[in-house]
């Protein structure tokens, strides 16, 4: 049982490692990027302290040298007439050493390490942020519980209108995507589709779903349908820079849930002679329906949260309105009461919109009553909370 | 065989057809009362409309107007009713298309839908919509491969490196804490019934601000967007939003988790910690390795977007290009084009170790 070896590899693989970032904060490209040869400083950090971690331990293990051969010595002997060996029944059983699971944590501290090196963080500013938290979250409670003047009611106006200009994106933005998710997800089954068909399809949404939301409005939608506020075309650009994405995703979801369809349903309806088009009509889409629609809904939440980054480069919603350099977080000193009541109304409506659209989920997947009786089961029937201490004792 | 088959397909004789079963036709009170949601839906559309376009209709000696949008939705509900009540709808079900439909209008119109799309072939034909296209697909490489930042000596690259960086930062330790606060949310998991619903409820406030919300928060509180502390908020930033994307997740997956290795816990003596180390983190490992993979996918598209708002990375570097766009479109396709290529390595790698851990 000795993993003397493997100890020693690791060891002269992170010394390697922190030579090997050593020398290539040498080279002509850390020269040019400070940010690289941080990195590889980082490296040089993380692999040291990991070699010098495993020298003490292999320092330790090497001390152990004299139990370890008695040990054997011992094992040894009980295989002679008349000696005495503890086995299987005698001993605990060994835990099965994780050499690679090891090796991958230690590998993902060093990863850490030197990223964290790399992006230059000032982590001094951490001492300082407390204060301002505290100041800043006293102003913007203050502003969302006052009694609304002239200047908080248009507050309260100009964020409840961008958030709801946000919610009406995500909502034709959903609806593209729904439109064109349906067709492309049945394309994209492989239990109704032929192969030529399917293995295109899935490729075309692979790339859908590799291209980001912000490629999608910059390069394509802003210029076709304007930037700016909804009147100039942005709230237009961010719905369909939205859809367009949200495609990928949604056929995907949708054409697995197609493939896990009943076959009872296809197979009685191709024995009573249905189309194609009718075999889906009558046995695959009443039994998919309800599955989609909680996918599009589901999508219509993620599509709330992901409008405010577009609204950021210039496609409306509740991003324009926060963002600099025209936004609530250009102005300079911060304007604390107006934020907390912006934040205040996005946290609202976006619970709000949640809480529907879950009950609506809900419903259209569960049905009336077993809502109600899911609910009461788990309270009848739960085992009591916690641990049952008189075993323990 | 055959002769069945064409003996079935036969239309059937009328004795047949009347014995068919046929769902219920709906009532007409709930009908009556959709059609009057659909009257309030074009009242608070009238109220609401900004166009001037109207429809006349002669009748007799008087000339009746309408406004013709809010007509259009209000003719679009009523036909929805109509085919309902032919189909045979419930009213639950005819209530959801009618909301659909009232939705879609409330929507459009507030985004401009028709305005915006009906102007499309005039911005093809004049404008610079077309040199912005062709721009982008004839990215300029040798700018994103030998140039530096606009006065500095930091070239292109390096800010890509900071933004994988930001993103390999903000994965480990959003998925940790993480997967601590999805231990506290899940009942199952979690000291007693009020953690769980507090920490849910903190989560689910924290999953509501959106990500570019939260690194402007950070930027604020941290006092600006200098050149370190822009890293800086932005990994705090996406270390939020992991936050609540893990917690969510994994505090469902931690619901669903066999009920027998808990029971043998409990039953061998095991105290909350050991019950959860030992029954209730291993049936989770793979679904959160595969949430953590799926997290930092996120975080490279993310945290190439929240350099827009003024934060370190190659979003600031777009942000600027975008700002500067009347010298040429050819920097911010080919930063749009990088964008896309890395993003799809990510993908590939993730997809990789998945296969490999999972």
């Amino acid at each position: 049982m000795s993993h003397g070896y493997k100890v020693a590899a690791a060891l002269v693989g992170s010394v390697l490692l922190a030579a090997g970032g050593f020398l290539v904060t040498y080279s002509p490209a850390a020269e040019s990027s400070d940010v690289f040869s941080r990195m590889m400083w980082g490296t040089v950090i993380g692999a040291g302290a990991l070699a010098a971690a495993l020298a003490i331990y292999g320092l330790a293990y090497l001390g152990t040298r004299k139990q370890r051969a008695a040990e054997r010595q011992r094992i040894v002997a009980g295989h002679k007439p008349g000696g005495y060996t503890p086995d299987r029944l005698d001993m605990r059983p060994i835990r099965p050493a994780k050499f690679w699971y090891n090796m991958a944590l230690i590998l993902i501290g060093v990863v850490f390490v030197s990223s964290a090196a790399g992006t230059g963080m000032t982590l001094s500013a951490l001492l300082e942020m407390p204060a301002r938290v505290w100041d800043s979250s006293l102003q913007m409670i203050g502003g969302v519980a006052q009694v609304p003047d002239e200047d908080a009611r248009g507050d309260w106006s100009s964020a409840f209108d961008a958030m709801l200009e946000s919610v009406a994106i995500a909502w034709i933005g959903t609806l593209v995507g729904a439109i064109f998710s349906l067709p492309c997800g049945i394309l994209a089954a492989r239990n109704l589709t032929p192969l030529g068909t399917y293995i295109p399809m899935r490729f075309l949404l692979s790339v859908i779903r590799a291209v980001p939301e912000i490629v999608f409005a910059v390069a394509i939608f802003i210029p076709l349908l304007g930037v700016g506020p909804a009147e100039r075309g942005g709230a237009m650009a961010g719905a369909f820079a939205l859809g367009i994405s949200s495609i990928g995703t949604l056929s995907k979801l949708i054409s697995e849930s197609i493939e896990g369809v009943d076959q009872g349903p296809l197979e009685a309806s191709r024995a009573s002679g249905a189309s194609h088009v009718q075999m889906i009509r009558w046995a695959v889409l009443p039994q998919v329906l309800p599955e989609v629609l909680a996918i599009w809904l589901y999508r219509f939440e993620v599509n709330i949260r992901a409008s405010a980054i577009l609204g950021a480069l210039g496609a409306g919603g509740i991003g324009r309105l926060i963002s600099p350099p025209n936004g609530l977080f250009g102005q300079r000193p911060y304007d604390w009461e107006a934020i907390g009541i912006t934040l205040f109304v996005i946290i609202a409506i976006t619970m709000v919109v949640d809480q529907v659209s879950g009950f609506v989920r809900h419903r259209v997947i569960h049905g009336k009553t077993v809502r109600r009786r899911s609910r009461r089961r788990p309270e009848a029937s739960a085992p009591p909370e916690g641990p049952p201490k008189a075993v323990a004792v | 065989m055959s002769t069945a088959v064409s003996r079935r397909s036969t239309a059937p004789t009328p004795a047949q057809e009347r014995n068919r079963p046929k769902p219920p036709t709906p009532q007409i009170p709930p009908y009556l009362g959709l059609a009057v949601l659909a009257v309030a839906a074009f009242y608070f559309f009238f109220w609401t409309w900004e166009g001037n376009a109207v429809l006349f209709f002669p009748l007799g000696d008087t000339l009746l107007w309408v406004p013709r949008d809010p007509m259009i939705g209000l003719i679009l509900m009523l036909v929805a009713l109509l085919v309902c009540w032919k189909l045979r709808v419930s009213p639950m079900g005819a209530f959801g298309g009618l909301a659909i439909i009232a939705i879609t209008y409330w929507a459009g119109s507030n985004i401009h839908f028709v305005d915006r799309i009906t102007e499309v072939p005039r911005r093809l034909t004049g404008g610079n919509t077309r040199d912005q296209l062709v721009g982008y697909f004839n990215p300029d490489w040798t700018y994103l491969l030998f140039h530096n930042v606009a006065g500095t000596s930091r070239p292109i690259w390096g800010e890509w490196l900071i933004t994988l960086c930001m993103a390999v930062v903000a994965t480990i330790i959003g998925c940790f804490i993480g997967l601590l606060l999805a231990m506290l949310a899940s009942p199952v998991s979690s000291l007693n019934r009020g953690t769980s619903q507090t920490v849910k409820a903190i989560n689910s406030v924290v999953r509501s601000i959106p990500d570019v919300g939260w690194a402007l928060l950070f930027a604020a509180f941290l006092g600006g967007t200098a050149y370190g502390l822009g890293a800086l908020a932005a990994v705090l930033a996406l270390i939020m939003f992991n936050i609540g994307i893990v917690a969510k997740l994994l505090s469902e997956s931690i619901d669903a988790v066999q009920p027998g290795p808990l029971e043998a816990a409990d039953a061998a003596g095991a105290n909350l910690i050991q019950r959860d180390r030992v029954a209730v983190l291993p049936a989770v490992m793979p679904s959160f390795i595969s949430y953590s993979l799926y997290v930092f996918e996120l975080n490279i598209r993310a945290s190439a977007a929240l350099g827009v708002v003024g934060v370190a990375g190659i979003g600031g570097e777009l942000s600027r290009q975008i700002g500067r766009m009347s010298q040429g479109y050819e920097n911010v396709g080919a930063i749009l084009w990088a964008l896309v290529l890395v993003v799809l390595m990510v993908d590939l790698l993730s997809l990789w170790i998945r296969r490999r851990l999972l």
